[in-house]
C-alpha cells in the first residue's frame, strides 16, 4: 500500500514539477524574445512559384499592443506604413495617399503574398499570457537538446488554438514552432535559426514561416539585419498621424 | 371601295409585292424568336431562383448584407421557432478559405438545414454525420477550382471567438444549377456542421419560407420574391436593351425596302395619280390608298409568318437554342447550356402592332406629296408639286 501511495505522490509531483518547468521555460522565452521596446530593420523573402521577391521593412514596437512598420523596398512598395495600436491595424498607401483600417476578412488576407496573414502581425507575443503549456518531452533539433512543449490557449479566440514548441534547452529559446487549429489541424509551421547573443539575451535573426494548408507557397523567411532592444521610442511614432509623415 | 382598290393594286404588283410581304414576315417571326429568347430565359432565370433559393421569399437578418462579408459575423440571430420545419429553410453565412491543389482562394460557407422539401438545392447529401466533414458546391466553381465530387479540399476558417481551425472536407456533391447566387464563390455545408465548426448555437442569417409568415420583429426583415429577383431584372434589362438595338435595326432593314416602293410607286404611277385626281378622287383619298397598300402588305406579312413561322417558332421552342460552353461563365443567371424560347399573346400581338405602326408611317411619309401634286402634270408625268401659299 504505502509503495502504492509513494508512487501516486511521485507522479504528482513530478508532474507538478514538469509543469512549473513548463511555465518557467515560457517565462524564460518571453524574456528573450519580448521586450518593453524595440526597432528591427528586416527583409521578408517571399518564395513564390514564380520565384522571389524581398521587401525591406523597419519596425518600431511598443510592449505587445503597439507597433508601427515602414516599408523601405522594391520602390513600389517603399512608403506603405502599417500601424497597430491594441487590436486595430491601418494600413496607408502611399500610392493611393489613403489609409485603410483592416478589419474582418481582410485581416486573414496574407500579408503581400507572404505566408503571414495580417492576423499573424495583430497576435499578441507573449506566450505566458496567452498559453498553458505541458512538456511533452524532449528531442534533438539542430544539434541543440530541446523540451518539446504543447500549449493551449487559455481563452477562446486566441488566433492558434494549440502550439508546439521545440525550445533549445541551453538558451530557452525556440528552435521550432507548429500552430494548430482547435481540430488539430497543423496550420502554420515556423523555424527559428541563426540565433544571436543581443545584450543579455537570445534573438533569432532568421524566422521562417510556412503556411502548410497553401502547399503552392515555399514559404517566407524574415531576415533580421539589425535590432535594437529597449529602444528609446518617441510615443508619436505610435499615433496616426505618423502613416502620413 | 379604297380598301379594294388598295388589294387590286398590291395583288397586281406582283414579285415586288411579294418580296416585300417576305421580307416583313421574316422580320416578324425573327423579333418574336428573338425576344421569345428573352422572355423564355427571364422566366427559366426566375423560376430556377424561386425553385433552388428564394421559394415563397426570405427573412433576412437586418444585418445581413450578401454583398458585404464585413456584415456576415454581425447578422446572425437565433431561429424564429413559430415557423414550422417544413415550410423554412435556414441559411447560416460565413467566410473562410479553401486550398483546390494547393491554393489559397477565399470562400463563402454557407451553412443549410439538411432535412428539407422546400428548395431544390440537394442538402441530403450534407446529412450531418459526427467527425466527418462535407460540403458540396456548384457545378461553375467546382469546374472552375477543378474539383470533382469524391475530392477532398482543406478548409480553413474562424471560429467566432476569434481562432482559426481548418479540416479536411470530402466534396460529396457537384450540383448543376443556372442560378449563380448559390453557386459561385461559395460551398455548402451542413447547418449543424457550421454551428459546431463557428462555435454557434442555433443561430442562422438568414431562412426561405413557403409564404410570407407575418411580422416577426425588428431582428428580420422580410424579402419578397420580387425583392430578391430585382436585382436579376435589373441586369436583365440592360441584355433586353442590347436585343432592341437588333430589333430597331431589322425593323430599318424592312422599312427601308417598304419606304422604297413606296416612292418607287409613286414616281412609276404618277400618271395614275394624276388621272384619278382627274376623276374628282379627293387627295386624301389618293394618300389613303397608297398608305392601305403598305398596311395590307403588313397584314398579308403578318398571316404568311403565321403560316411558315409558327411551326419553325413551335420547333425552336422544343429544342432550343444550345449555348457554347462559354456561356456558362457569362456571368447571369439562367443560362447553363441551352435557352429555351417563350411565347406570349401579348410579345405577338405587341410586335404586330409596332410593326404595323411603322409600317403605317413609312407607307404615309412618302405619298404626302400627292396632297401638292399637280393634276394635269401628273396626267402628262411630271411631278411639279403647287407651292405652298
Amino acid at each position: 500500500m504505502k509503495t502504492v501511495i509513494l508512487t501516486v505522490l511521485m507522479i504528482l509531483i513530478s508532474a507538478g514539477l514538469w509543469s512549473e518547468t513548463a511555465d518557467e521555460i515560457l517565462r524564460r522565452i518571453d524574456d528573450n524574445l519580448y521586450s518593453d521596446s524595440q526597432i528591427i530593420s528586416s527583409r521578408m523573402v517571399i518564395e513564390g512559384r514564380r520565384g522571389s521577391r524581398e521587401i525591406a521593412t523597419r519596425t518600431w514596437s511598443h510592449g505587445s499592443s503597439d507597433s508601427f512598420t515602414e516599408y523601405l523596398s522594391p520602390p513600389r512598395e517603399a512608403g506603405t506604413k502599417m500601424l497597430k495600436l491594441g487590436d486595430k491595424l491601418w494600413i496607408y498607401d502611399k500610392n493611393s495617399d489613403r489609409t485603410i483600417q483592416m478589419s474582418g476578412h481582410l485581416l486573414r488576407q496574407s500579408v503581400n503574398g507572404s505566408d503571414l496573414s495580417y492576423e499573424d502581425f495583430m497576435e499578441e507575443n507573449i506566450y505566458q499570457d496567452r498559453y498553458t503549456a505541458v512538456i511533452e518531452g524532449e528531442e534533438t533539433l539542430l544539434d541543440r537538446t530541446c523540451w518539446v512543449l504543447k500549449l493551449i490557449a487559455k481563452e477562446a479566440g486566441t488566433t492558434y488554438y494549440q502550439r508546439k514548441l521545440w525550445v533549445a534547452k541551453d538558451i530557452y529559446m525556440p528552435l521550432k514552432e507548429e500552430l494548430y487549429g482547435e481540430s488539430g489541424t497543423l496550420l502554420k509551421r515556423v523555424e527559428f535559426s541563426d540565433i544571436r547573443k543581443v545584450k543579455d539575451r537570445w534573438y533569432p535573426y532568421e524566422i521562417f514561416y510556412k503556411d502548410i494548408l497553401n502547399t503552392k507557397g515555399k514559404g517566407t523567411t524574415l531576415k533580421i539585419d539589425s535590432i535594437d532592444l529597449d529602444a528609446e521610442i518617441p510615443e508619436c511614432v505610435f499615433s496616426k498621424a505618423s502613416l502620413r509623415k | 371601295m379604297l380598301l379594294k382598290l388598295a388589294w387590286r393594286n398590291i395583288i397586281g404588283g406582283g414579285f415586288r409585292t411579294w418580296l416585300n410581304v417576305f421580307i416583313l414576315s421574316v422580320v416578324l417571326v425573327a423579333i418574336i424568336g428573338f425576344h421569345g429568347l428573352y422572355v423564355g430565359w427571364q422566366r427559366d432565370a426566375e423560376n430556377a431562383m424561386i425553385d433552388w433559393y428564394i421559394a415563397g421569399g426570405q427573412y433576412w437578418q437586418h444585418n445581413y448584407d450578401p454583398y458585404d462579408m464585413f456584415s456576415f459575423e454581425d447578422s446572425r440571430a437565433p431561429m424564429v421557432q413559430s415557423i414550422p420545419d417544413a415550410d423554412a429553410v435556414e441559411f447560416l453565412v460565413g467566410q473562410g478559405v479553401i486550398y483546390p491543389q494547393g491554393r489559397m482562394i477565399n470562400i463563402i460557407l454557407r451553412g443549410v438545414e439538411t432535412q428539407q422539401n422546400l428548395l431544390k438545392l440537394p442538402t441530403d447529401k450534407l446529412n450531418y454525420e459526427a467527425g466527418k466533414y462535407k460540403l458540396m458546391l456548384g457545378s461553375r466553381t467546382a469546374a472552375r477550382m477543378k474539383l470533382n465530387a469524391g475530392d477532398k479540399l482543406m478548409l480553413r476558417w474562424r471560429e467566432s471567438s476569434g481562432s482559426f481551425d481548418a479540416a479536411e472536407f470530402e466534396i460529396v456533391d457537384v450540383f448543376i444549377t443556372t442560378v449563380l447566387s448559390i453557386d459561385q464563390g461559395q460551398v455548402w455545408l451542413s447547418l449543424q456542421q457550421m454551428r459546431e465548426m463557428l462555435g454557434i448555437a442555433e443561430q442562422v442569417t438568414c431562412f426561405s419560407v413557403r409564404q410570407y409568415a407575418g411580422d416577426l420583429g425588428q431582428e428580420w426583415q422580410f424579402k419578397t420574391q420580387d425583392d430578391l429577383l430585382a436585382e436579376f431584372r435589373a441586369v436583365f434589362a440592360t441584355e433586353i436593351a442590347g436585343g432592341i438595338f437588333m430589333y430597331i435595326l431589322l425593323i430599318f432593314l424592312a422599312m427601308i425596302a417598304v419606304f422604297d416602293t413606296q416612292v418607287l410607286a409613286l414616281f412609276k404611277r404618277r400618271k395614275e395619280i394624276g388621272m384619278m385626281l382627274a376623276l374628282g378622287v379627293r387627295r386624301q383619298q389618293v394618300i389613303a390608298i397608297f398608305t392601305l397598300e403598305g398596311l395590307l402588305s403588313g397584314l398579308l406579312a403578318v398571316v404568311l409568318a403565321a403560316v411558315w413561322g409558327t411551326p419553325l417558332l413551335l420547333r425552336f421552342q422544343e429544342t432550343g437554342m444550345k449555348l457554347p460552353e462559354m456561356m456558362d461563365s457569362y456571368g447571369m443567371d439562367g443560362l447553363l447550356d441551352a435557352m429555351y424560347p417563350q411565347y406570349t399573346i401579348p410579345l405577338v400581338l405587341i410586335t404586330i402592332v409596332i410593326v404595323m405602326l411603322i409600317l403605317f408611317l413609312v407607307s404615309y411619309l412618302p405619298v404626302r406629296s400627292i396632297s401638292r401634286l399637280l393634276p394635269v402634270d401628273a396626267l402628262r408625268g411630271k411631278m411639279t408639286k403647287k407651292k405652298r401659299s
